[in-house]
């Protein structure tokens, strides 16, 4: 068996974390969730979510994870294995593979927008797109859904993607310290000064259209901040706030827990994993918060804002803020560093997202990483054309579906569940503490016990809310489902829809792979026990 | 913007760059042994990689 890889250093390993975090939704899906749900009032719910769920799952992740490399396993199987010792559990850890990979398939694509984006901006490719309208229809030829005069194929988006999937493979390929470390000790400064520049540019607006005095930048602030404590009271608010903090911290993912493997058994991890989920909050909350939604009220107004708010986050970032960065002086320069920050939001995502695949072939197969990278790379380079060239018939947001909001929850939800019950609180807490750097109080250790309870609330919610009428719509039916404060407090509607070959066709694709990945982890436990069994 | 949206806008953004800075600097103050990854050094008493008996 090969030496694993560890961290060069202590800020590597914090830097990749917060790397893998930070992505698209923290500059594009939270301002629009505070702008929908209260302004300031947001903030309430979701400090409390990050207490009670988003700080103890990260605690969670990095334990299990350093304890996983421990017994040189870096994926979950291995963890889940070498923590519940059942022959059940490393099948369960499959879920810690699906979730990564399938999320990968479509991320890239996405992030390859950004690039070109970028580019676009030093060309001035779309300077001359004056609406929101129009913007849309530049970004729906640039995708290949419709033809007109800004585009006529999809070719240009797929040169992008090729270059996109390839600087990931190559920074996975060239390995944890020479590729993913020293990426992230690059990408996050610059995205850090680069979102701080924007988010300076924003604030240095003033009223950008002298006859209407309202848009100006204080407005445009108490716009996103006022609070509006009586939407308190809605469930839909802190199912939002607890989804934001979620999704924002990446957990349920594996890649924490990947990342975590490689440390060494008495270094620090409850202050490292503390440090990567403020640096996540940084980015999100105070450079997020204060460049989208202060821009979009600048210069189309309250009306204008809250629609951007509920477009959601592909359109605030494709479609609004190009329009908004053409009327700002020098406007080519910030596009250019608006989606050159996205990108790098997005490559310390994506590449996080092999490493837990990457990790599973090097520590159950014994690859080296460069056969793996290249394996994982042509299986990846296939199935992501099923997004770009289905994108139109709903592909895309089906994998997102399925590996971006329901398994990766119930993938955090059984992290927490068999942290609890195979590792225990006292234990646990031991376990996070050990090599520490820092000691949280002991009355925190309490909060361990309410995170599956509150996760395990939320998964009821929106399975009701959300997951089932998705699930049942291809199927030609429409379920509408919320909640009311009467009996019998859900309330439902049910209508007849039509029938969605392809989305079919797609379920079945995404379970022949989750079947796929489970016969792999029973091969690779069965060349284990017969090696074993040879010596 | 009201006074209750600036209280809101103050309390977030000092308790997450508080945190944040907070915990960077006992990061980095922290003496610990932070190099763990091989040393690539030629210390000059070892062939090179390309000679014989690497």
């Amino acid at each position: 068996m090969q030496a694993r890889e560890q961290w060069a250093s202590r800020f590597g390993v914090i830097l990749a974390v917060a790397g893998s975090a930070v992505g698209l939704g923290n500059f594009l899906r939270f301002p629009s969730q505070v702008c929908q749900h209260g302004g300031g009032a947001f903030m309430i719910p979701y400090f409390i979510s990050f207490l009670v769920l988003g700080i103890p799952l990260c605690w969670i992740e990095w334990t299990l994870g350093r304890y996983g490399g421990r017994y040189s396993h870096g994926s979950l199987p291995g963890i889940f294995d070498a923590v519940v010792k059942r022959p059940w559990a490393k099948y369960v850890g499959v879920l810690g593979l699906f979730v990564p990979l399938v999320i990968f398939f479509y991320y890239t694509y996405i992030e390859s927008w950004c690039l070109a984006y970028s580019v676009f901006s030093l060309l001035g490719t779309y300077a001359k797109v004056e609406t929101p309208a129009a913007m849309g229809s530049f970004l729906r030829a640039f995708q290949g859904l419709e033809r007109n005069g800004y585009f006529s194929s999809v070719g240009i988006a797929y040169a992008f993607f090729l270059m996109t999937f390839i600087a990931n493979v190559v920074v996975i390929y060239k390995g944890l310290v020479r590729g993913i470390e020293f990426l992230c000790k690059v990408a996050i400064p610059v995205l850090l000064t680069g979102g701080v520049v924007l988010m300076v540019r924003i604030v240095t607006l003033g009223t950008p259209d002298p006859n209407q005095v309202d848009l100006n930048v204080r407005n445009a602030f108490g716009f996103m901040w006022n609070p509006s404590f009586g939407v308190l009271a809605s469930p839909r608010v802190w199912l939002a706030a607890a989804g934001q903090i979620f999704f924002t911290l990446s957990v349920g993912l594996g890649a924490i827990m990947t990342y975590a493997s490689y440390l060494r058994e008495d270094d620090d991890v409850v202050l490292s994993s503390t440090t990567a989920a403020s640096m996540n909050e940084l980015f999100e909350v105070v450079i997020g918060g204060s460049i989208v939604i202060p821009a979009a009220y600048l210069f189309f107004g309250p009306e204008g804002a809250l629609a951007t708010a509920r477009q959601g986050a592909f359109d605030i970032g494709f479609v609004t803020m190009p329009v908004i960065l053409n009327r700002i002086p020098f406007g080519d320069i910030f596009g250019f560093y608006w989606f050159f920050l996205l990108f790098l939001a997005g490559i310390t995502s994506s590449i996080s997202l092999m490493q837990p695949v990457i990790s599973f072939l090097e520590d159950e197969f014994g690859w080296n990483r460069h056969k793996a990278a290249v394996a994982l790379g042509i299986v990846c380079f296939v199935i992501t054309h099923a997004c770009i060239f289905g994108l139109g018939v709903g592909v895309l947001d089906e994998f997102d579906f399925w590996g971006g909001t329901l398994v990766i929850t119930l993938c955090a939800f059984v992290e927490v569940l068999i942290f609890m019950r195979y590792v225990g609180v006292r234990r646990g807490w031991a376990e996070l503490h050990r090599g520490g750097d820092i000691r949280l109080p002991r009355w925190v250790r309490y909060v361990l016990y309410v995170t599956p309870v509150y996760l395990g609330a939320i998964i009821v919610c929106w399975a009701l809310l959300d997951w089932v009428p998705w699930i049942v719509r291809p199927f030609g039916m429409e379920i509408g489902l919320d909640f009311s404060w009467e009996w019998p407090w859900v309330r439902w509607t049910v209508a007849r829809g039509h029938v969605q070959p392809a989305i079919l066709w797609t379920r079945a694709g995404l379970l022949v792979l989750l079947v796929g990945l489970m016969v792999l982890v029973h091969v690779a436990w069965r060349r284990v026990r017969a090696r074993k069994e040879a010596v | 913007m009201m006074l209750s949206g600036w209280i809101l806008l103050v309390v977030s953004w000092g308790v997450i760059v508080g945190l944040c800075v907070f915990c960077v600097v006992k990061v980095l103050t922290t003496q610990r042994a932070n190099i763990h990854a091989p040393l690539e050094i030629d210390t000059g008493d070892l062939p090179g990689p390309h000679e014989p008996g690497r």
